[in-house]
């Protein structure tokens, strides 16, 4: 059973997990058995991280309840925590950072090469919530990895043929500086934690097959408040400064993968914490198909370099595109690569969402029209025909949606919806479904038309149902019902939605 | 086979009276025994096979109103099957009433005479061949129930119709 740790550095790194969460669970093809997530972040009162948390915790608990060996593909990668957590949480008492490097017990000499090297906005940062997009004070803070109980557990988990891989951005604070310092730990001999014991299984972790993605800007903050030090003006010299000093890491890292857009959205501003939530964007999806693509077994080759010592001779650079250019995306807009890989899995998981009745629907809240993910009765298709249909009966009953298990795969239907709704909102607005629609056969934008019915009699939801009750005799009476439920919603959906290129 | 119908459709005789129920098992009344034509068996028969097909076609028929997701409710079972009795119903009434009109029943059970000959009182008449109807849609109906549970079970959207 092969593993694929990927290390999320910071905001962007949370969000691209949550990416790749929402296509795991939509069933994307995953070359690994396993994904071990880590977020290293010094804010993880963040809300982006906080977010990534509970959906991966939610993934877990629908993930155990599927069946490993069948056919069914929703959920079907694992996704494991080290020790059961997810941050590795960098843990100085520190607040400001003049406090973390101990000016006040520096001889003068010192503190004169400090006030050369720092501004004093600098040296009074509040780190609490992040380095405020200062690479500069996160290269020194972040030099602590080691110390973590997770990178222990991360070392004493670590087996032969798994891989790393490290997810950042450039633009930023806590990714811009952690990946290159990350990179360097995984690649030091030798390394021992504090107590001064070697971290296990350390000469395999030098030798994994690693891959990095480095995110540029694509999106803007708006004009920042008097005293903060994040301003997206800036982003674009810290990527040409972080790129030049990147060049460094070739040959260190399998294959380096690059996105980023110049349609860029606009955020509001918020230095950290709990306030910094933001919306969903196509690069995050497209980089969380840069990790597919890392594990991809078809791509060996291509991937990986590597001498008869196990040394890396060339690194393979990546970037991603898409085939026609246009602010608003659709399935259309992509490569056969990327249709291929996305089309019927983000399809047939929407279908199942929409079965279940989640969509978007406008509202006012606080005085304003509002786009919001609300399961609507009128168009939850299951409790109004599960009394009726014969797939249901006996296993899908009233109770049923009150399990965990199925709770939890509603939880991330509705995320999945918002996900989707989110990327829609976007000034690179990825719309591949119509999220207002009440109907099976028609919620797919673009000119791809994808969705198959066997017989012209059975029209809409009546379409899906007489699917399901077909199928329902092919899937184990062995299983528990809550997996025998997703199975059988994969196995309709695939009757349903079969897109070949 | 032939007496099964017979006894089926004499449960429910006093609704149609003897009269019309001895014509329709075939009784003659030159020869005064049973061997005209068993109407029972060939209404029942009619009855049986009607029933079936609406039966079939409901379980089984990919068209909308049978075998549909949308209609398996035990409704649209009602529905199918007061249609079926409804046509029975009508071949029913229309089969004994055209046999009324035209003569076919024979003297001795159609009236009683005097001495003479003179009709005292009729004993056949035509809403005994409405009741023979509405004992027909409840032939129709029991043979839809019964063949509705001995067919069903492999019905893709329809199995659990009624119950």
């Amino acid at each position: 059973m092969s593993k694929l740790y990927i290390f999320g550095i910071g905001g962007t790194g949370a969000r691209v997990l949550r990416s790749l969460t929402m296509l795991l669970s939509a069933g994307v093809e995953c070359g690994v058995d396993t994904i071990v997530p880590v977020i290293i972040d010094r804010d993880i009162s963040n809300k982006d991280l906080s977010r990534t948390k509970l959906l991966i915790e939610d993934y877990i608990v629908v993930n155990r309840c599927v069946d490993a060996n069948g056919t069914n593909k929703f959920f079907k990668t694992k996704i494991s925590l080290l020790g059961g957590n997810l941050f590795l949480q960098l843990s100085d008492n520190a607040q400001q950072f003049d406090e973390f490097i101990g000016r006040s017990t520096m001889s003068q000499e010192n503190n004169a090469l400090i006030d050369m090297l720092f501004s004093k906005e600098t040296l009074k940062l509040n780190m609490t919530k992040g380095f405020e997009g200062n690479p500069n004070i996160g290269s020194v803070v972040l030099n602590q990895f080691d110390n973590n109980d997770i990178f222990k557990a991360f070392a004493n988990d670590f087996h032969d043929g798994d891989k790393i891989f490290i997810i950042s951005s450039i633009f930023g604070g806590t990714g811009a500086s952690g990946f290159p310092l990350l990179r360097k730990i995984l690649h030091t001999p030798n390394v021992n934690d504090a107590e001064g014991n070697p971290l296990a299984n350390w000469g395999l972790i030098n030798k994994a097959p690693i891959g990095a993605i480095s995110v540029l800007p694509y999106f803007i903050v708006e004009s920042p408040p008097k005293g903060s030090l994040v301003n997206s003006d800036t982003f674009i010299d810290k990527t040409k400064a972080a790129l030049s000093y990147y060049k460094n890491e070739d040959k260190k890292i399998d294959t380096f993968y690059y996105i980023g857009d110049t349609l860029t959205s606009s955020y509001e501003h918020h230095k950290g914490g709990t306030e910094q939530m933001n919306n969903a964007h196509f690069v995050e999806l497209a980089s969380a198909l840069a990790i597919l693509d890392f594990v991809n077994s078809d791509k060996q080759n291509e991937n990986f370099h590597r001498d008869a010592h196990n040394n890396i001779t060339k690194t393979t650079y990546k970037e991603f595109g898409i085939k026609t250019n246009s602010p608003k995306l659709t399935f259309d807009n992509l490569t056969d690569e990327t249709r291929n890989l996305i089309v019927n899995p983000l399809s047939r998981f929407m279908l199942f969402a929409k079965y279940m009745g989640y969509r978007v629907v406008t509202e006012i809240i606080n005085g304003k029209e509002t786009l919001i993910v609300r399961k609507i009765p009128s168009n939850d298709i299951f409790e109004k025909e599960h009394k009726y249909q014969p797939y249901a009966h006996k296993l899908f009953t009233e109770d049923f949606r009150r399990t965990n298990s199925i709770q939890k795969l509603e939880s991330i239907q509705a995320k999945f919806v918002e996900w989707l709704l989110e990327m829609e909102l976007q000034n690179r607005k990825f719309t591949p479904f119509n999220l207002f629609s009440d109907r099976a056969d028609d919620f797919i934008n673009g000119e791809l038309k994808i969705i198959k019915p066997d017989n012209f009699m059975y029209k809409n939801w009546a379409m899906v149902d007489n699917e399901l009750n077909k199928q329902i005799v092919k899937t184990h009476k062995s299983l528990q019902n809550d997996s025998r439920f997703i199975e059988l919603f994969n196995r309709v959906t695939e009757k349903l939605i079969n897109y070949k290129n | 086979m032939s007496k099964i119908f017979g006894e089926i459709y004499c449960w429910f005789e006093s609704l149609f009276g003897q009269n019309l129920a001895e014509y329709l098992w075939g009784y003659n009344c030159e020869t005064q025994g049973y061997d005209g034509k068993n109407l029972f068996y060939a209404i029942g028969l009619i009855t049986f096979g009607l029933s079936l097909l609406f039966v079939l076609a409901y379980y089984y028929l990919p068209l909308w109103g049978f075998n549909h997701p949308r209609t398996n409710r035990w409704w649209n079972w009602l529905i199918i099957l007061i249609i079926t009795g409804v046509i029975n119903f009508i071949i029913g009434v229309s089969w004994t009433i055209n046999d009324l009109l035209n003569g076919n029943i024979g003297d001795c059970l159609m009236y009683t005479r005097d001495a003479d000959g003179n009709v005292v009182s009729q004993l056949i008449f035509k809403s005994d061949c409405w009741m023979f109807g509405v004992t027909n849609f409840i032939v129709s109906a029991l043979f839809f129930i019964i063949l509705s549970f001995i067919l069903k079970w492999k019905s893709r959207n329809c199995k659990y119709s009624p119950i």
